[in-house]
């Protein structure tokens, strides 16, 4: 019976998943939030009565009402329609990242540890520099060498996250390596880049779409971090890094400027980090049933 | 007639699975007689080692049990955890199949003899050490002074069954149980150590059971074999009974589908496998598979008395 | 006799030479000198216990480990010369059966995947017109057809041997490799399986090579068999002769440890005293005689050469029994 569990194909594992889903409320509560949030910010537009880029300077710095449900900002921009028109720049910034960091890495990773020897160490090597440096050291000085712009700073944010997943594809690949449907795959003379693409990626999919989860959380974060100190996508705009920033300048008599999108940053860190959580569970055999 | 060091009688365990409980062994009775090799013997799934485990009560909280285990005179099924402590690997002791993992890789040979005699026997442990070092003269293992301070990951598999048995018999139980004790060694090893049983076991005095999958085990070490199918125990004969007049249908069936060193012959391989533990048939559990199998099957048959018992409808004409 | 496998002079030394690795460089012996022929539907047993090299030979005769030394010619055609495009095209022909039917099927794709793969790979063939194929061989290995949509877990070992079995047969090979393929199963599967593998070739006509620790199983399968001890052959020749007069004081230590299922038989089986030695610090001269009874000053210093004897025998030993 252990051994048909490491076994267990897809199908019964997105059963799994689903009766998760009804026990760890939590985690389906995260995942609720996460869906609201992407809807919302893709529908912007017809939400929100404003422009995020609507200036009205008579109504600056005003506090919440019922014409801008969460107030305004320094040019009487509406709080509300920036969070969400910001949010589509994040999440965008944080899963195009996410996900170019998974496909990278775990392709990295996957190489290293199915070939082994100087490939091997040549490429966890390099990963290892990457990961030397603190993340957001090594995101702010490709931003600064290349520009802040949407392509560079998705670039950035790949790169330093990018590592994270080649370590946690390689140490799977090198013990599926030595299973024997893996010889046996050789040995019916299929091509290492089948053997690695149809046979080792979907074996490690479930442990790296976990992290994903978590990691598309810690993305949006550097994002935010990124925009914070000016080196985020160019005004006017609206990240929630950058509007959290321009309300600091009157975070003493006006704190719910920069307050509103922060809290935004933590659902969407919150709901991210519920859903990994659960996705994690549902994957680690011990924890099912 | 000599008096049993422990009676089995009518031993179930059961589990449950999918909201039913699934009887594993399925009302077995069988003695343990003093100085003897015991073999329970059976492919995988027949119930075995979870017999071995009961024997001790070492079974996950999650098993029904049923029936009675006397041990001079107590029963250890009704047992306390406390009581039972104090049975546990001083009067009865266990080996187990993967020597490695049995033993704790962070801790040396040596404090592992001596853990129990310290536990169990309350020795100092510098005399703890020193019987530690006859104990491993005991399971003839070499330079015994320097290998007390080496750790598991440093003896070969060999080495290590023979440090297993050392613990085992370090507080000289009454009764050895043996699950596979040789399965993961190579033949030529597997030889030493099953000599070694059998040599400690006269000296001592103790009683081993043995569980195996091996007949050819089974032919060269034990006196009284108990031949297990599906949770059910088919047959029970002195060792020379067994192999020279096999009266259960699967015993023979058995008998005739392990290939020998030192002949050929045509392999008669039993159709079919064994049922899950969910999908027992109801009645005689092997008639599914049995080539005598008939109507009276249906309804499971009783293991018939004598020193040779047979569990078959068919058992009259056969004896 | 002409071969359809010819093994001249096969060596493999694991070595470690990692690139920007502070470790030592090591180096163990796995393989020395192996020669071997195989002739067209003949099966032939490997056998030896661990540290021998017997799974090191098996991956080396289908080029999943590339040996250091020596060459493969099968049907006439030599592997280690061959490109890698060449050389998986010629997997189709040598195919291999693994021990453990938990770990060689993927437990992610169902079995008709898995048997419509190969086809798919070495002909191009789509899963809709493998189906029949994989029917044929599916009825050939005693399995349901319902297995195409089922996934590995849901069969027991022996099931799952048999569509190994199954995988290994689609791409109609002339050659099968079975490493301790019956070695994890139930005796009573065992014997399934073994039937199972000697119908397939009698119907089809190919070879095995046989690598097994049981010499039940040689006795009973294989036409000859190699016995192997530390790497190297010590002794060959045709089963039933092999084992009823063995030549090399191993081969009898080793038929004679081999526990008999019939008390009629019951004897004494320690007759080897220590321990295998590990490959990476063989002992010098002949590699079994620090445990040989035989052994003479001469064990010592030389290893003995393979020598040919009578009806297809040979063996390595300077003081063979009589």
């Amino acid at each position: 019976m252990t051994l048909a569990d490491t076994n267990t194909p897809q199908r019964t594992r997105t059963a799994s998943l689903l009766r998760l889903a009804r026990k760890n409320k939590l985690s389906a509560f995260g995942l609720l939030m996460f869906t609201l949030i992407v809807l919302a910010s893709i529908f912007a537009p017809f939400i929100s009565p404003h422009d995020p880029l609507d200036q009205n300077i008579l109504d600056r710095l005003q506090d919440r009402s019922a014409e801008y449900i969460l107030g305004t900002d320094t040019f009487g921009r509406d709080t509300f329609t920036r969070i969400l028109y910001g949010l589509r720049v994040s999440l965008m910034i944080g899963l195009t990242s996410t996900f170019l960091a998974m496909v990278l890495g775990c392709s990295l990773g996957i190489i290293a540890g199915y070939r082994g020897g100087w490939v091997d160490s040549l490429i966890m090597r390099v990963m290892d520099m990457l990961l030397a440096f603190p993340t957001l050291i090594t995101g702010l000085f490709i931003v600064a060498v290349l520009g802040a712009n949407f392509v560079n700073i998705v670039l950035a944010i790949t790169v330093t996250i990018l590592p994270k997943f080649a370590r946690v594809a390689r140490a799977p690949t090198i013990a599926l390596k030595e299973r024997e449907f893996v010889e046996a795959a050789r040995a019916l003379g299929y091509s290492d880049i089948r053997i690695m693409a149809v046979h080792i990626a979907p074996n490690i999919l479930g442990e790296v779409v976990v992290l994903a989860s978590l990691w598309a959380a810690y993305a949006i974060r550097i994002e935010a971090y990124l925009s914070f100190i000016g080196l985020g996508v160019a005004p006017p705009t609206p990240t929630l890094g950058t509007m959290i920033r321009d309300g600091f300048n009157h975070i003493l008599d006006a704190p719910f400027v920069s307050i509103y999108p922060g809290f935004a940053v933590l659902l969407v860190v919150l709901s991210l980090n519920l859903v990994g959580d659960g996705l994690r569970d549902a994957i680690d055999p011990k924890l099912r049933d | 007639m000599t008096t049993p060091l422990m009676t089995v009688e009518d031993l179930s365990i059961s589990f449950k699975i999918e909201d039913r409980w699934c009887r594993a062994v399925n009302g077995i009775s069988f003695d343990i007689l003093p100085n003897e090799t015991l073999c329970i013997v059976g492919e995988s799934g027949c119930g075995k080692s979870i017999t071995a485990m009961s024997l001790m009560k070492l079974l996950p909280d999650t098993a029904q049990l049923g029936g009675k285990i006397t041990f001079d005179g107590q029963d250890i099924l009704s047992m306390k955890e406390k009581e039972l402590e104090g049975i546990r690997g001083s009067r009865i002791a266990m080996i187990f199949q993967e020597p490695m993992t049995s033993l704790n890789p962070v801790l040396t040979v040596g404090e592992q003899i001596a853990e129990p005699l310290v536990l169990h026997k309350g020795m100092t442990w510098s005399d703890a050490r020193r019987e530690a070092r006859n104990l491993l003269d005991l399971v003839r293992i070499p330079d015994a002074e320097q290998r007390l301070g080496q750790y598991p990951h440093e003896l070969s598999g060999g080495m290590r069954q023979r440090v297993m048995i050392a613990i085992g018999l370090a507080c000289r139980p009454e009764i050895l149980i043996a699950d596979e004790p040789t399965t993961a060694l190579d033949v030529t090893i597997q030889a030493q150590v099953l000599a070694l049983l059998d040599d400690i076991r006269k000296e001592q005095g103790l009683s081993i059971v043995m569980i195996t999958h091996d007949l050819g085990v089974v032919a060269n070490v034990a006196d009284r074999v108990a031949v297990m199918y599906a949770g059910d125990l088919v047959e029970t004969a002195p060792v020379a009974d067994l192999f020279t007049a096999p009266s259960h249908p699967y015993t023979q069936a058995l008998l005739k589908t392990v290939p020998r060193a030192d002949e050929a012959f045509e392999l008669l391989p039993i159709e079919g496998q064994v049922p899950p533990i969910q999908l027992m048939p109801e009645g005689c559990r092997f008639a599914p598979r049995c080539l005598e199998a008939h109507d009276a099957c249906e309804v499971a048959p009783e293991l018939s008395p004598g020193p040779h018992a047979v569990r078959c409808w068919a058992r009259e004409e056969r004896v | 006799m002409t071969g359809l496998l010819i093994v001249d002079g096969m060596g493999k030394t694991f070595g470690s030479k990692r690139f920007l690795s502070m470790k030592p460089a090591y180096s163990v012996t796995a393989l020395r000198n192996v020669s071997f022929t195989i002739a067209k539907g003949e099966t032939v047993g490997v056998v030896g216990e661990s540290g021998c090299g017997k799974s090191t030979l098996a991956r080396c005769v289908l080029d999943l480990i590339t040996p250091t030394t020596g060459s493969v010619l099968f049907d006439g055609t030599d592997l280690t010369a061959l490109d890698p495009a060449s050389k998986r095209k010629m997997r189709g022909r040598i195919q291999m059966i693994f021990q453990d039917p938990y770990s060689s099927l993927n437990g992610k794709r169902t079995i008709g995947k898995t048997l419509a793969e190969p086809l798919y790979v070495h002909q191009g063939v789509k899963f809709k017109d493998a189906l029949p194929r994989i029917h044929a061989v599916l009825d050939e290995v005693g399995m349901p057809r319902s297995a195409v949509d089922k996934y590995p877990h849901e069969f027991s070992g022996g099931q799952r041997q048999r569509i190994a079995i199954a995988r290994a047969l689609i791409l109609e090979p002339d050659l099968i490799v079975a490493d301790e393929s019956v070695s994890a199963l139930d005796v009573s599967v065992q014997a399934q399986v073994l039937l199972l593998l000697r119908r397939i070739q009698q119907e089809r006509g190919l070879s095995y090579l046989f690598i097994t620790h049981d010499l039940g199983v040689v006795r009973n399968f294989c036409d000859r068999v190699l016995v192997m001890y530390l790497g190297s052959i010590v002794e060959s020749g045709p089963v039933g002769e092999l084992l009823s007069n063995p030549k090399h004081p191993y081969t009898k230590s080793l038929r004679d440890a081999a526990p008999i299922p019939d008390v009629g038989k019951r004897q004494s089986l320690a007759l080897l005293e220590g321990e295998i030695p590990s490959p990476a610090n063989p002992p010098s001269g002949c590699a079994f005689h620090p445990r040989c009874p035989r052994a003479s000053e001469i064990c010592l210093r030389e290893a003995p050469a393979l020598q040919a004897t009578y009806d297809q025998r040979s063996f390595a030993c300077h003081n063979p029994e009589d």
